[in-house]
């Protein structure tokens, strides 16, 4: 069986009154608490869907890409394509910055200038078949979709960790905290009760004193 | 019955404190309006707890091609959710035809207004969320302080 706790306090009129402040306050914030968990939850299982939803886009983008770029290498040749591609290295600009939902901080990703036509990639138009120009437009949409992704599985880790953190809070307010205040104001109500009733008893006993005199 | 002392529950009433400290920690001190953030080279606003909170551009183009140039100076941003969780509404405060614009646009239908603010239920605001991540925050209502 579980033994109660108790919070050790003097038993006197101020100290009820603090504690039964002290609930007051410890219900409020299980109350907000507990919404700020509903909307933590809400976010999570979003972001969740999301991630789901743009793994699957990338599977489909990153299949027609390496589809379109196997006949191109049928068409090409190995030796080709590797010449061809090596004007088409370029250095990307990704800028990093931070967003807030809820109090948690999550990283924030966006690429700049990914996606770009045909005509400006670097290798020729000439020498080379559309289904290069395609494979090298689906990778760049599949680039996009992996900083995309790596923002949201970020995002999905922190708000998983505040998630339990807040969960942890609630928790030991419902279970703990309240449950004590509350046993620990029932304790010196009955406390008061017992010293009123023992003050009745003595003056009974001394008014019967007195007057046997 | 066991008694702990009660100095061992001075820290959990200070946890409580931060707690609550932590709900408006993410609000903007000052929202700013569309124009003015599509003019900044890394769009942001700053929170209450000194962070910054930066916006999509993309979100930012999204909303002005929406909104058009007079829009673009009514609608202030980021656009607060202040969600009621016990009856599973939220509202959007709708200070100009900005943001019911906005909304309108993106839900593709028109939501209902109630005393000045645009009343959105937890679907339509999922679906708010996943196109303006960056350019909506979550707020909870006061309501839930007062209830003691």
């Amino acid at each position: 069986m579980s033994q109660q706790r108790l919070i050790r306090v003097r038993p006197t009129k101020i100290e009820l009154i603090r504690l039964k402040r002290r609930l007051s306050l410890a219900r409020r914030v299980h109350g907000i608490v507990k919404d700020r968990l509903l909307i933590l939850t809400m976010e999570f299982l979003q972001v969740a869907k999301e991630n789901i939803e743009l793994r699957e886009e990338l599977v489909e983008k990153m299949e027609g890409a390496y589809r379109a770029l196997g006949l191109a290498l049928g068409y090409h040749g190995s030796e080709q394509l590797d010449r061809e591609c090596l004007v088409t290295g370029r250095d990307l600009k990704i800028s990093a910055s931070t967003k807030n939902v809820m109090g948690v901080r999550c990283p924030m990703l966006e690429v700049e200038g990914l996606r770009r036509r045909a005509a400006e990639r670097g290798y020729s138009l000439f020498d080379t078949s559309a289904h290069l120009d395609e494979a090298a437009g689906l990778f760049e949409e599949s680039l996009e979709i992996m900083v995309e992704l790596g923002e949201l599985k970020k995002t999905l880790d922190l708000l998983g960790l505040e998630i339990a953190r807040t969960k942890r809070v609630t928790n030991a307010l419902e279970h703990i905290l309240i449950p004590r205040i509350m046993a620990s104001i029932k304790y010196l109500q009955m406390k008061f009760e017992e010293r009123e009733r023992e003050e009745k008893v003595r003056l009974k006993r001394l008014k019967i004193v007195l007057s046997r005199r | 019955m066991t008694m702990e002392a009660d100095g061992l529950y001075e820290g959990v009433y200070e946890r409580l404190r931060k707690e609550l400290s932590i709900l408006g920690a993410h609000l903007p001190v000052e929202r700013k309006s569309l124009r003015h953030l599509l003019g900044e080279e890394r769009p942001h606003v700053i929170c209450n707890d000194g962070t910054a909170h930066h916006f999509k551009r993309r979100e930012l183009e999204y909303l002005a091609g929406i909104l058009g140039a007079e829009g673009a100076d009514g609608l202030l941003l980021p656009i607060l959710i202040e969600l009621t969780t016990s009856s599973g509404e939220a509202s959007v405060a709708c200070s100009g035809g900005a943001e019911l614009k906005a909304i309108e646009r993106i839900l593709g239908m028109k939501p209902a207004v109630r005393g000045g603010k645009i009343i959105l239920y937890r679907p339509q605001v999922a679906a708010l969320r996943k196109v303006l991540r960056t350019s909506t925050q979550y707020s909870i209502s006061p309501e839930a302080f007062k209830t003691g």
